[in-house]
C-alpha cells in the first residue's frame, strides 16, 4: 500500500468519523523528499536550460579557443659552489631551490626576451602565427589581430615581448640540475622554432653577461676613485683636529664647557668677595672712630712687702737648685739619701711655712686708683680692619688672573662650538666613505672570482637538449570543458531549485492543505489536460 | 452519471475527463455529507480567494452532479462580476439575480427551470453596483425561498479579495467551502482566507483543491 493511499485512508476515515482534520505535518519546516522530488520535476525546465547553457558557453569556449603545442626543452646547471650563479654579478649564491627563482629572473629578462625578437622573423611569428596543422581553431582567432601592424613600433615590440613571456615556462624538476624550458603556441612547428631560437638566444646571453670585462673595470675604477676619498676624507678630519690640537673633538669641547663654566663662577666668587671686603673695611674704619683707643678704670694698686717679695725669692732660688739636683741626682732613692737635696726641700719647706705664716698676718689691701688701660674694643676692631684689608689686597691682586683665565677658557668654547658644524661634517663623511668602501670592495671581489671563472670560458649554463617538436595538442581538452560545462550547469540549477523549494509554501497538493490547521480538505480536482488527468486517474487507481 | 459537466473556462468537459471530474465529484459530496452538510444545512457557498479559480465551475458541476442523480438543486450566481451561467445554458442574463435585488424582477423571473437534470439556475443577471445589491438583505430572501423549493442550494460567492460583498453573501448562507486553485497561493494565505472564513459566522466546512497539478509520474511518486 503506497504512502499516498495510507494518507489518502487516513483522511477519508477521520472525515467519515467527522473528525477533526489531521494536525499540521511535523515536517512543516523540513524540505520533504517528495516534495523536493516534485520540485524538480516542477522545474526540469529551468535545470534543462541552465545545463544546456553550461554546455553553450563550454561548447562556445573549446570551439574559439585553438589548440595548443607544446614545445620542450633542456638545460643544465652544472654543480658546484661557485659555477651554481647564473649572473655573479647579482651578489649572494644561489643555491638549491633560489635556482628556479634567478633562473626565472634571468630567463625572463628583458635584455633576453628583446635578443629573442630581434631574431629575422621573430616578430612575424609571434604576433601572427601561421599553422602548418589544419587547426581551423587557430583561424578562428586569427580574425582578432590586426590586418596591417607595424612590427618596427614599440607596440608591436612590447606586444611581441608580452607574447613570449605567457608563451614561455620555466620548470625544474626536484634533487636534478635540470632546468626545463616549455613554449607553448598554436601550431607545432611554430613552437619548436620559437624554442630553439630562444635557448640559442639565452645561451649567449649568459655567456655575455659572464664574459663582461667592461664591468670589471668599473667596479675597479669605482674602487679605487672610494679608496681616493677616503683618504682625502681622513686626512681632512686630522688636520681638522691637529689644528685645534685635539685627540678628541667632543671630549674637549665637553671639557671646554666645564672649564668656562668654572672659570666664570672663580670670577664671580672673587669680584664678590672684592666688594664684600670693601664694605666691611668701611664699616670697620667709621666704627673705629667711633671707638676710644684707652679707657680710665678704677684698679686696686697693692702696698709694696720686702718681705714677701725676700721670702718668694728665696723659695725661687732653692727650687732653682732643686731642678738642677734633680738633673743631676735621677734616682728618687738616692735623692732621699742626699743630704743637699734633703737640706734643699726642708728649706724650701720653711720658706713656704713662714711665708703663708706672713701673708696670713699681713693683709695688703693696697690702695685704689684710677689708671688708664688700652681699649680692648678698639683693639679688636684694629685687628678686625687690618685683616679685613690684607684679605682685600690678597683677592684684588688675584682678580687679574681670576679674569684672564675666564677669557680664554669662554674663547675657546666659542672656538669649538663654531666648529662644530664642521667636524661632524668630516665625521659623516669618514662614515659614509667607509661604508661606500665595503661595498666596493665586495663588488670588486666578486668581479674578480667572474673573471677568474670567465677565463676558463666556463658557463653553467649548457643546452642538452634541443626544442622537441609537439607530437600531440596540449590543450584544449574540449572533453572536459563540455563536461565541466553540463556538470555546472546542472549543479547550478538543482542549487537553484532546492533554493526556491526550501522557501516554497505554496499550496500545489493534498498534503499542503492538509498541513493547514483546522482545514478539512472536501475534495481534489485535477488539471484537466492528457497527462494529468492520466496520472490523477493512476493515483486513484493505487489509492482504490 | 451526468454527462454535462464544465471545466473552469466554462467549456463543456468531454470524454475521459468527464469519469474524472463525475468521479470527485462523488468524493466531494460524501465529505461533505460527512461534515454534516444537509443535516441542518440547505444552502452551501463555494467561496475563493481570487479569479479564476474555478469556485463557480466547481459549484456548477456539483450541482448538475447531484441534479443527475435526481436531487433537486438550484445553482445561484451570486458574483456579478463575473456571470457566466447563463452563457454557458445558452440562456438569457437577464432578469438575474441582480434584478431580484433590485426590485425589478421576482422570484419566479429570475429562476431558470432545468437548464440541466434536476438542476434550476438563478443566473447573476445585470448590475452597475454589484456590492449595493447584497446590501438591502434582499439575498437572504431569496435564499430562504430557494431554500424551500429545493433539496439544496449552491451558491458561487464571488471572490473574497476581489468583491466586498463577499462577505455579505456568504454571511447569509448555510456553510461554506473555499475552492483553492492549486499552484496559485502561500500556505499563509490560504490559512489568512479560512481564519476569515470562520470569523464571519458561517460554518466553515473544508477546501476544495482544483486544477492540480500531479509533476511527479507516478512511478517516482510510489518510491517517494
Amino acid at each position: 500500500m503506497s504512502r499516498h493511499l495510507t494518507e489518502n485512508l487516513k483522511g477519508t476515515v477521520r472525515e467519515a468519523a467527522s473528525m477533526a482534520p489531521l494536525a499540521p505535518s511535523e515536517e512543516v519546516n523540513t524540505l520533504a523528499p517528495r516534495r523536493l522530488v516534485a520540485s524538480l520535476f516542477r522545474q526540469s525546465r529551468l535545470i534543462l536550460g541552465l545545463t544546456t547553457l553550461g554546455v553553450l558557453i563550454t561548447g562556445f569556449i573549446a570551439l574559439s579557443t585553438p589548440n595548443t603545442y607544446r614545445s620542450r626543452g633542456t638545460f643544465l646547471y652544472t654543480t658546484g659552489s661557485e659555477s651554481v650563479q647564473v649572473d655573479p654579478m647579482l651578489g649572494g649564491g644561489a643555491e638549491g631551490e633560489a635556482i628556479l627563482g634567478n633562473a626565472t629572473y634571468v630567463f625572463q629578462a628583458d635584455g633576453l626576451l628583446e635578443r629573442v625578437i630581434e631574431q629575422p622573423g621573430m616578430m612575424q611569428k609571434l604576433l601572427r602565427p601561421t599553422t602548418t596543422v589544419d587547426n581551423a581553431f587557430l583561424k578562428i582567432t586569427q580574425w582578432q589581430t590586426p590586418e596591417d601592424i607595424d612590427f618596427e613600433s614599440e607596440e608591436a615590440r612590447d606586444a611581441a615581448i608580452k607574447v613570449l613571456r605567457s608563451s614561455l615556462e620555466l620548470s625544474k624538476p626536484r634533487n636534478t640540475d635540470v632546468l626545463e624550458v616549455a613554449y607553448t603556441a598554436g601550431d607545432p612547428k611554430l613552437a619548436q622554432e620559437i624554442l630553439n631560437v630562444y635557448m640559442q638566444q639565452a645561451r649567449e646571453w649568459h655567456l655575455s653577461v659572464y664574459n663582461d670585462e667592461a664591468r670589471l673595470e668599473l667596479v675597479e675604477s669605482k674602487a679605487k676613485q672610494v679608496d681616493g676619498d677616503l683618504a682625502a676624507a681622513k686626512q681632512a678630519h686630522e688636520s681638522f683636529l691637529r689644528e685645534l690640537q685635539l685627540h678628541d673633538f667632543q671630549i674637549a669641547l665637553a671639557t671646554a664647557v666645564e672649564n668656562a663654566r668654572e672659570e666664570q663662577r672663580r670670577l664671580r666668587d672673587v669680584e664678590g668677595n672684592i666688594a664684600r671686603l670693601e664694605s666691611h673695611i668701611e664699616q670697620l674704619s667709621e666704627s673705629l672712630e667711633t671707638i676710644k683707643p684707652v679707657i680710665e678704670t678704677e684698679m686696686a694698686v697693692p702696698q709694696p712687702d720686702p718681705l714677701k717679695v725676700r721670702l718668694e725669692d728665696d723659695i725661687a732660688v732653692r727650687e732653682a737648685k732643686l731642678v738642677v739636683l734633680n738633673t743631676r741626682i735621677l734616682e728618687p732613692l738616692a735623692r732621699k739619701n742626699n743630704a743637699e737635696y734633703k737640706s734643699t726641700v726642708d728649706e724650701i719647706a720653711a720658706l713656704k711655712e713662714r711665708l703663708d705664716e706672713h701673708l696670713k698676718t699681713v693683709k695688703n689691701v693696697g690702695t685704689v686708683q684710677r689708671v688708664e688701660v688700652v681699649n680692648p674694643e678698639h683693639t679688636e676692631t684694629n685687628t678686625a680692619l687690618m685683616k679685613a684689608r690684607l684679605d682685600l689686597r690678597g683677592h684684588r691682586s688675584e682678580l687679574p688672573f681670576v679674569t684672564s683665565a675666564s677669557e680664554e677658557s669662554t674663547a675657546r668654547l666659542v672656538l669649538l662650538e663654531r666648529k662644530q658644524a664642521e667636524y661632524r661634517d668630516l665625521e659623516q663623511a669618514v662614515a659614509r666613505l667607509s661604508a661606500e668602501k665595503e661595498r666596493t670592495d665586495m663588488q670588486l671581489s666578486q668581479a674578480l672570482r667572474k673573471r677568474e671563472l670567465a677565463k676558463g670560458a666556463f658557463s653553467s649554463l649548457q643546452q642538452i637538449d634541443e626544442a622537441s617538436k609537439p607530437l600531440e595538442k596540449d590543450g584544449p581538452n574540449r572533453t572536459k570543458l563540455v563536461l565541466m560545462g553540463f556538470f555546472g550547469g546542472l549543479f547550478a540549477a538543482l542549487g537553484l531549485v532546492l533554493l526556491r523549494t526550501m522557501g516554497d509554501t505554496t499550496v500545489r497538493s493534498r498534503e499542503d492543505l492538509d498541513r493547514l490547521a483546522g482545514v478539512a480538505v472536501l475534495g481534489t480536482f485535477p488539471r484537466l489536460d492528457g497527462r494529468n488527468l492520466r496520472r490523477h486517474r493512476n493515483l486513484r487507481e493505487q489509492s482504490t | 452519471m451526468s454527462e454535462l459537466l464544465f471545466d473552469k473556462d466554462g467549456k463543456v468537459v468531454k470524454g475521459r475527463r468527464v469519469d474524472v471530474v463525475s468521479t470527485e465529484m462523488g468524493y466531494l459530496w460524501a465529505n461533505l455529507l460527512n461534515r454534516g452538510f444537509l443535516n441542518n444545512q440547505k444552502s452551501l457557498g463555494f467561496c475563493s480567494i481570487e479569479d479564476d479559480e474555478g469556485a463557480a465551475s466547481t459549484a456548477l458541476n456539483l450541482a448538475l452532479f447531484l441534479g443527475a442523480k435526481g436531487r433537486r438543486v438550484v445553482f445561484v450566481e451570486a458574483d456579478m462580476h463575473r456571470a457566466t451561467a447563463a452563457k454557458q445554458f445558452k440562456l438569457s442574463d437577464s432578469p438575474g439575480l441582480a434584478e431580484f435585488l433590485a426590485g425589478q424582477a421576482s422570484i419566479v423571473d429570475v429562476v431558470r427551470p432545468q437548464v440541466a437534470g434536476g438542476v434550476d439556475l438563478v443566473p447573476a443577471g445585470r448590475s452597475e453596483d454589484p456590492f449595493w445589491s447584497f446590501t438591502g438583505g434582499g439575498f437572504g430572501k431569496v435564499i430562504e425561498r430557494l431554500g424551500g423549493s429545493y433539496d439544496v442550494c449552491f451558491v458561487s460567492v464571488p471572490p473574497l479579495n476581489r468583491a466586498p460583498e463577499s462577505t455579505l453573501v456568504v454571511r447569509t448562507l448555510d456553510a461554506s467551502v473555499l475552492v483553492v486553485g492549486a499552484n496559485r497561493h502561500r500556505s499563509e494565505v490560504v490559512a489568512q482566507q479560512t481564519a476569515h472564513l470562520r470569523a464571519l459566522g458561517t460554518p466553515f466546512l473544508g477546501a476544495v483543491l482544483n486544477e492540480m497539478v500531479h509533476d511527479v509520474p507516478p512511478l517516482i511518486a510510489k518510491l517517494t
